[in-house]
């Protein structure tokens, strides 16, 4: 019985091994993970389950674009944090991300241990 | 095959009248060459135009057959009898490209219609050409087929980047995550942390590619150049003591500073020292040398580097700016290097020359605008 349960962290991928390799890290460091595939279904799991303190979502995800998602989620929901997850040399996409008021962003391919790094401090702020 | 490239005939055994077509008249100062030749392929006009576009004299040519004016391989493969029946086919040749000699050896492209010269009988009895020089623009297409290749390059490699970037996470992720459930003394753990390494090669490679420098922050400032380069050879002074390379410099101390991102002007230069110092194992000289110049009114910055290593043979001169376009081994050069110079040096509207042949080393020259040209110019970019 845990008095303080592991923070809830949504991850919002279409790629099946990139989802369970998301999962995979997160878990083996004792977070409690959701899954999602595209944005319509995220949305709606943020809004469902208040115990969720940070989504990570890709960029391009069906449905609703992960941009689309962020500024949702940060209209609707201040208290939940977003990283945001984008290839190479999308220079513009990250300016929008960040003013947009996302967390903070990752380009693929990062190393798992940069991903826990940033949900240790998305997490702590 | 015998041309008697170099008999003069002096009397024209002809039907040929100038006089009567006028043809000096109307065509003596134009800028479009005209030559007249009759049925013996001898030449009776040569205006001001031709004198400018093969550098002889109407003088020099008058009286003589036409076929020195022909590369020899051209001539060997019966340029004059292909050209002769496309004309006479039609009664006329039009805009036709053709490759002709100039009085200095080197080789011009022509753009030339050709018609025949009837008398009242309608029996041939010559021929008039008319062409311009299309060396230049041609070359100028050449560069902006280039150009449109590399932009579609990166449209491609852009929209691949998601993909690739995917793909090279999930193989990195996933075996880092084997990698710290596997004990350190496990035999595998290397072979995982060869495939973690060789990902975090790929994604620098990929890096490197899709870094748009234009798109990345620039910070214009005033640079010295020729600080920049010893710079970089003090960089580059270990890899060149154990090449045996000697380095000579040759730097200005009365250049203009050039307006630039110091990262990409060291991205440009460094690239070119490297294909250098790779192409001199075995020891060999590098020359750096910056000069001003001015070119079409406009002041230039001429960095020259120069090698005396293996040089580069003619069939892939032209194919060295290609994206992944290399002759090093796997593992060793990407191919990129140029690509992105010539991208860069693009990017400040100047132009690279590079000038090699195999065993007589490689000489890269970068003219970089500066000045109101430059300024002005900078911003339409792209
Ligand atoms: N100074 C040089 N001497 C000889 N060959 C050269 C030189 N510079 C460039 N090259 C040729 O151009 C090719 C492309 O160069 P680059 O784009 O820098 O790619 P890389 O160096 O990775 O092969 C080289 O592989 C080499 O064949
Ligand atoms: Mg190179």
């Amino acid at each position: 019985m845990t008095v303080h349960p592991s923070p809830l962290i949504l991850v919002v991928e279409d790629d099946p091994s990139m989802r369970d390799l998301l999962r995979m890290i997160l878990e083996k460091n004792e977070y409690r993970v959701l899954e999602s595939e595209d944005g319509e279904q995220a949305l709606s799991l943020v809004q469902e389950r208040p115990e969720i303190r940070l989504v990570i979502s890709d960029i391009k995800i069906p449905g609703k674009d992960g941009m689309n998602l962020l500024s949702e989620v940060v209209a609707s929901y201040p208290g939940v944090k977003v990283i945001l997850i984008t290839a190479f040399g999308e220079v513009e996409q990250y300016l929008e991300a960040m003013n947009v008021g996302a967390f903070e962003y990752l380009n693929k391919p990062f190393r798992n241990q940069q991903l826990l790094d940033l949900v240790k401090s998305a997490l702590k702020s | 095959m015998s041309y008697a490239l170099n008999k003069k005939e002096t009397a024209f055994p002809s039907r040929l009248d100038l006089d009567r077509l006028s043809y000096r008249d109307l065509l003596k100062n134009s800028p479009d060459g005209l030559i007249v030749f009759d049925t013996h392929d001898i030449i009776h006009a040569f205006n001001k135009g031709a004198e400018d576009i093969f550098g002889y004299s109407s003088e020099e040519v008058l009286g003589r057959p036409f076929y020195f004016l022909i590369p020899l391989e051209l001539l060997d493969k019966g340029e004059i009898q292909r050209l002769q029946e496309m004309v006479n086919a039609n009664g006329r040749l039009e805009r036709c490209y053709v490759t002709r000699l100039h009085k200095n050896g080197s080789r011009i492209k022509l753009e030339l219609t050709r018609s025949q010269i009837l008398d009242e009988q309608g029996v041939v009895i010559g021929y008039e050409c008319v062409f311009r020089d299309v060396t230049q623009s041609i070359e100028f297409e050449k560069e902006l087929l280039l150009t449109e290749k590399l932009s579609a390059v990166e449209t491609l490699v852009s929209g691949m980047a998601h993909e690739l970037g995917t793909s090279l996470n999930i193989i990195q992720g996933h075996s880092d995550l084997i990698l710290t459930e596997l004990s350190p003394d496990s035999p595998f753990s290397d072979s995982l942390k060869t495939i973690i390494q060789a990902c975090d090669r790929m994604a620098a490679l990929m890096k490197t590619l899709l870094l748009d420098v234009s798109r990345r922050e620039r910070e214009i400032v005033p640079l010295d150049i020729g600080e920049i380069i010893r710079d970089l050879l003090n960089f580059l002074r270990i890899q060149i003591k154990k090449q045996n390379i000697k380095t000579s410099l040759d730097i200005q101390d009365d250049i203009p500073f050039f307006q630039g991102d110091r990262t990409q002007i060291e991205e440009i230069l460094l690239n070119i020292m490297m294909n250098s110092i790779q192409a001199m194992p075995d020891g060999g000289e590098l020359k750096v040398r910056t000069a001003t110049h001015s070119e079409n009114g406009w002041d230039h910055i001429l960095m020259e580097i120069k090698d005396n290593g293996v040089g580069i043979p003619l069939e892939i001169l032209s194919r060295i700016f290609e994206p992944f376009f290399t002759t090093k081994g796997v593992g060793k050069g990407a191919g990129l290097g140029l690509y992105i110079t010539h991208n860069l040096v693009r990017r400040y509207k100047g132009r690279i020359k590079v000038e090699s042949a195999p065993g007589c080393g490689c000489s890269v020259s970068i003219f970089l605008p500066v000045g109101p040209y430059a300024i002005n110019r900078k911003e339409d970019d792209r």
